[in-house]
């Protein structure tokens, strides 16, 4: 029992809770950044909703795996990824794509809303079932509402009536937008290209031998 | 406790076929935000572990050691007052899970309150079982007595431990899934494998009418599993330290030796009894030992480096805890529940044929459940590992033997529905065998008292 404590509990939390937000090099931008409010808000409810039995918030190696090349993430998630998160929503299954790196890849919010609403509509075949009890279909007052989705006919709601998001919907896209492992950390640098040139420096910094595990200089 | 069991495992078995028919049309019951995917499969999983396993794992840990101990409950009152909250705490913990008050972790599903009561219910029925062990008229320890009293001691301390750090924000960021982690498997891997294993210690022998085959190997397959099991459970993440891992795949050999031991145990003790008398109740614990196995084999298997990050994040890791939580443990107590109720009311099953449709169908549907999903996780695993087979492909492509698990969902739901019909038959004809008006009105010799 005090072999498992010891060696599950109080070495890792020994270890991962002395974490601290880092300088990214070479940009020397302090990572990893609180999410926004509406953001934080949509990761209780992307936690409430269970999406994290389906979708992993893990990238892997590139040597090790395809993520890199799924387009999953550019770089190795690292336990310093999550270091502002509470709790973290890892994942265990890919029944859906990984998220890590979500916000990088899929910065449109519309395209996110009308996937939310009915992945159908933009993946013709996905398993993901739709949300729509995070929309309110409402009728159209004066000249209807800027945030309205457009919707194919075929899904489109009876004449009169609109489709918009509420305030949960926008917060799960904020959140999914806000998920972005792709700055160069010492312990995940960003891989490099096999060349026989010789590194530059920006190139080079990422992978440096300075740690940026310190505390950011300010 | 033994009703009250079968009940949540039937209500999280049905949960998970609503569940499992949403991965097939993923517009079913989409517009009742506390039935989506997650909250189901969260709520799936509470009730199995918290409403059945851990609830029938204790029913059976105090049968054990009363039995084995030749001594009497010393307060059955308090028993059932702490069943009876470990029972809100559970439909607190569902209730909760649908409302979306999930905290979003695998195996401590539900937030502070309802983990506060079952940590209180649980208490009040380890102390009780603990003072009935202490008051034990028979000093030797069988090994039953180990697994129980290890689980007893086991479940308050990861628990409380994994509830005050997690639950109350203490940690963040990595340092919560590896908490989170270590005690779900602790959870399994120790305290509700250890209530199973105490069983199958127990009843094997009793009903194949053997003695145990081998103390030696029961004492090896004991030390094995408490020493290495808190030890592994990260073979399916990637985001914490690397030693982590490592440690976690050595140490899964080491209980994949240990749980091989104890089933390899089992097997010679009721292959030793070479009469047809045995009871048919053994064919539960022939079947979970067969899962037990299984499970160890596949369990090391899947840690090799070659197949480790071909597996990661699909269904076989899934196919595993199936084999592991309904198959060993789930089956194990199932048959346990069978002896105890009949013998508990001093009565037989009202039917033969239910009983053996239970039999039946618990196997079949833990085997339809199990076996494609750890067979699928390789074609997941391949296919996402190919970065020329598209995302949506990959995912589709393990569909079909999908379709089986939701099947053997179905058949595990239809048998324990039959389970808690008969049980409630049993009940009713235990209350009218001893509650029969003749006998109240028909004075004993020398007199009515």
């Amino acid at each position: 029992m005090s072999v498992s404590w010891y060696t599950m509990v109080f070495k890792p939390v020994l270890e991962l809770g002395r974490q601290t937000p880092v300088a990214s090099q070479p940009s020397n931008q302090i990572y990893p950044q609180p999410r926004p409010g509406f953001a934080k808000q949509g990761a209780d409810i992307y936690r409430a909703n269970g999406c994290v039995t389906c979708h992993t918030q893990q990238a892997r190696d590139g040597n090790t795996s395809s993520d890199k090349a799924r387009g999953w993430g550019v770089r190795l998630t690292v336990a310093q990824d999550y270091l502002l998160d509470q709790p973290p929503q890892l994942g265990w299954i890919r029944l859906g794509p990984d998220l890590s790196n979500a916000g990088a890849r899929l910065a449109d919010a519309k395209y996110q809303l009308l996937h939310l609403y009915n992945p159908q509509m933009v993946m013709k075949g996905s398993k993901m079932p739709p949300y729509k009890f995070l929309f309110e279909t409402r009728k159209i007052r004066n000249q209807g509402s800027s945030e309205a989705l457009t919707l194919a006919p075929e899904y489109s709601p009876a004449a009169g009536y609109e489709v918009v998001p509420t305030d949960n919907a926008k917060a799960v896209v904020a959140y999914v937008m806000s998920l972005r492992s792709d700055l160069p950390l010492f312990e995940a640098p960003m891989p490099q290209p096999k060349t026989n040139a010789p590194a530059t420096d920006a190139t080079n910094n990422a992978a440096s031998a300075t740690s940026t595990n310190s505390p950011a200089a300010k | 406790m033994v009703g009250a069991s079968v009940l949540w495992l039937l209500l999280g078995s049905a949960l998970g076929l609503i569940a499992s028919v949403k991965m097939h049309g993923p517009h079913f019951l989409a517009d009742f935000s506390f039935l989506t995917y997650g909250r189901l499969v969260f709520a799936q999983n509470a009730l199995f572990l918290y409403g059945f396993a851990l609830q029938a794992g204790l029913a059976v840990a105090l049968w054990l050691i009363a039995r084995l101990g030749r001594s009497v409950i010393p307060n059955a009152t308090l028993v059932s007052a702490g069943a009876i909250l470990w029972n809100i705490g559970v439909l607190a913990a569902l209730l909760l899970i649908l409302a979306g008050e999930t905290t979003g972790l695998w195996r401590l599903e539900f937030p502070a309150p309802a983990a506060m009561t079952l940590f209180i219910a649980f208490i009040v029925i380890a102390i009780i079982a603990l003072m009935n062990l202490k008051a034990r008229n028979v000093q030797t320890m069988y090994p039953s007595l180990w697994f129980a009293q290890t689980g007893l001691f086991w479940f308050p301390w990861v628990f409380a431990g994994a509830t005050y750090l997690l639950l109350f924000g203490l940690l963040r960021g990595s340092a919560v899934p590896v908490i989170a982690g270590w005690y779900g498997q602790n959870f399994v891997g120790v305290v509700l494998s250890g209530f199973a294993l105490g069983a199958a210690y127990y009843f094997v022998p009793k009903l194949s009418n053997q003695p145990l085959h081998s103390h030696a190997l029961a004492v090896f397959g004991f030390w094995t599993v408490i020493i290495f099991a808190p030890l592994g459970g990260f073979s399916n993440v990637s985001a914490v330290p690397r030693w982590l891992t490592g440690l976690s795949a050595v140490s899964q050999w080491v209980v994949s030796v240990g749980m091989l031991a104890n089933a390899y145990n089992f097997y010679c003790t009721w292959k030793a009894d070479r009469s047809a008398s045995s009871s048919p109740g053994l064919s539960y614990f022939k079947a979970s030992t067969g899962m037990l196995a299984l499970w160890a084999v596949l369990g090391a298997w899947g840690t090799l480096p070659s197949n480790s990050n071909t597996l990661m994040f699909t269904h076989f890791h899934t196919g595993l805890s199936v084999l592991l939580e309904y198959g060993f443990i789930g089956l194990t107590l199932l048959g346990s529940l069978t002896v105890v109720a009949t013998t508990l009311m001093k009565l037989e099953w009202p039917s033969a044929s239910f009983s053996k449709a239970h039999l039946i169908l618990s196997i079949l549907g833990v085997a339809v459940m199990s076996f494609p999903l750890c067979a699928v996780g390789m074609t997941h695993g391949l296919a996402l590992a190919d970065p020329s087979v598209p995302f949506l492909d990959a995912v589709k492509r393990t569909f079909p033997m999908f379709a089986l698990t939701t099947i053997g969902l179905l058949l595990f739901c239809i048998g324990q529905a039959l389970f808690l019909l008969h049980f409630v038959q049993l009940a009713v004809k235990s209350f009218v065998s001893c509650c029969r008006p003749i006998e109240w009105i028909t004075p004993e010799k020398g007199g009515s008292k």
